[in-house]
């Protein structure tokens, strides 16, 4: 339901497109945002981020998780795919790597992007991916630990 | 003691080995017009000896004995010594004035530089040519003394002090080696626990993010349900604190692609927790 354009009430503020190849993490977390009246848009793989179609990229924020997967393009392919579509959104980056692992350090070096540790309190995830209290929404090279 | 240091003492041993056959050789040569049969079947003896250590030492396989290596060692010096005896005997007899103890003091530079490592085993080929030296001046007679070039007994002391020396740089070269292999092996020790360490880690922090959402889903005003979740919280606050212990070793990691035995093993472990389950997990 989470995927569904007809779903979409414009009386929402905010869309998320949440990508995350754990889809435990990315249903309860879209659970949490449409109780704050988030819209979520939700894929587990850039293949299905990119088969979301215009509405990811008119999403006021997408929250990428780093690693998806051995073998698999990683967030930051993503990252890179929405930028190059002109994504307008906050881009957040959600990791449980440490930050010396190669692909954090390169996210950490993109401009646009913030770093957020796994595991963040539930509130401040759900705070940080809404857009509350970051100033304007887009901290270059931003990192928020737990 | 490390296996590094058997090899080592293997090398010195066919090096010395292999030093006997050409240094009596040239000497055979050169020392041909002067030499005695007794000499010369103190030479055969000598190429003999240091033949067979070769020969031995050239054919074991596996692990190399380091106290074979060093009896080896010594063992082909023998006919050596007696040689470098014999030889300044027939010098004296054959010669109005020479210059004594040189296959000595060539033999003890030589072998301070070739010695083993072992403080003993160096001392003891060292002072078996000085010695010899020293004990053959004393018991050579003044007339034949007064024959031989000044300097010594002090030369051959000389070649003595500076072999002990050399012979000291070389074990010391041989302890930092030590040194440097046990510190690498450390290097290499902490580097896998800190990739084991930073591999629980990761995979623990998404279910850990998970279950804390899942808690957030649960807050509702059921005072039954809260009390719940408390617990759940303050569990949830211990599993992030692990983070705070692992951290540290993140910066021993060398990150270097997938091509070490440890991230090998590592991905194929991670693949192992996330099979069982259909959720897929980061």
């Amino acid at each position: 339901m989470f995927l569904s354009a007809s779903n979409l009430r414009w009386s929402l503020t905010v869309t998320a497109a949440l990508l995350d190849d754990d889809t435990d993490l990315l249903e309860v977390l879209a659970e949490l945002l449409q109780e704050r009246d988030c819209r979520c848009l939700l894929a587990h793989s850039l293949e299905e981020l990119k088969g979301l179609g215009p509405e990811v990229l008119a999403a006021d924020v997408a929250v990428l998780d780093i690693n998806l997967g051995a073998g698999q393009p990683s967030g930051i392919d993503a990252y890179d795919w929405l930028v190059s579509q002109n994504f307008a959104g906050r881009l957040l980056f959600l990791t449980g790597h440490a930050h010396a692992h190669p692909l954090v350090a390169r996210a950490e070096r993109l401009n646009r992007a913030t770093v957020l540790d796994k595991p963040l309190d539930g509130e401040v995830l759900l705070d940080r991916i809404m857009g509350v209290g970051v100033g304007g929404g887009k901290r270059a090279g931003d990192h928020v630990a737990p | 003691m490390t296996t590094d240091d058997d090899a080592e003492a293997h090398r010195a041993a066919v090096v010395a080995a292999a030093l006997g056959v050409v240094g009596t050789g040239l000497a055979v040569v050169g020392f041909w017009s002067i030499s005695g049969p007794h000499l010369r079947e103190v030479q055969a003896l000598g190429i003999l000896t240091s033949s067979a250590a070769l020969w031995i030492l050239r054919r074991s396989r596996g692990p190399k004995s380091r106290a074979r290596s060093n009896a080896l060692f010594l063992l082909v010096l023998l006919p050596t010594v007696v040689m470098a005896w014999m030889v300044d005997d027939a010098r004296a007899a054959h010669s109005a004035y020479w210059v004594p103890y040189e296959p000595n003091k060539l033999s003890a530079l030589t072998l301070a530089i070739i010695a083993p490592p072992s403080w003993p085993i160096g001392m003891i080929a060292i002072l078996l040519f000085v010695g010899t030296a020293l004990l053959h001046h004393i018991m050579l007679a003044d007339a034949i003394r007064a024959r031989m070039s000044v300097g010594e007994p002090f030369a051959i002391i000389a070649y003595g002090v500076f072999a002990l020396v050399v012979l000291g740089f070389k074990q010391r070269g041989y302890a930092l080696r030590g040194e440097l292999e046990h510190a690498r092996a450390e290097k290499v020790a902490l580097e896998r626990v800190a990739h084991v360490s930073m591999a629980l880690r990761d995979l623990a922090n998404t279910p850990v993010q998970t279950l804390e959402l899942v808690r957030q889903r649960l807050l509702t005003d059921d005072p039954q349900l809260g009390v719940q979740t408390k617990r759940m919280g303050r569990a949830l606050e211990r599993l992030r604190r692990l983070n705070d212990i692992l951290a540290p070793y993140q910066s021993a990691v060398v990150w270097d692609g997938e091509g070490t035995t440890v991230e090998r093993e590592l991905l194929s472990a991670k693949a192992r927790i996330a099979a069982p389950s259909s959720r897929r997990q980061s």
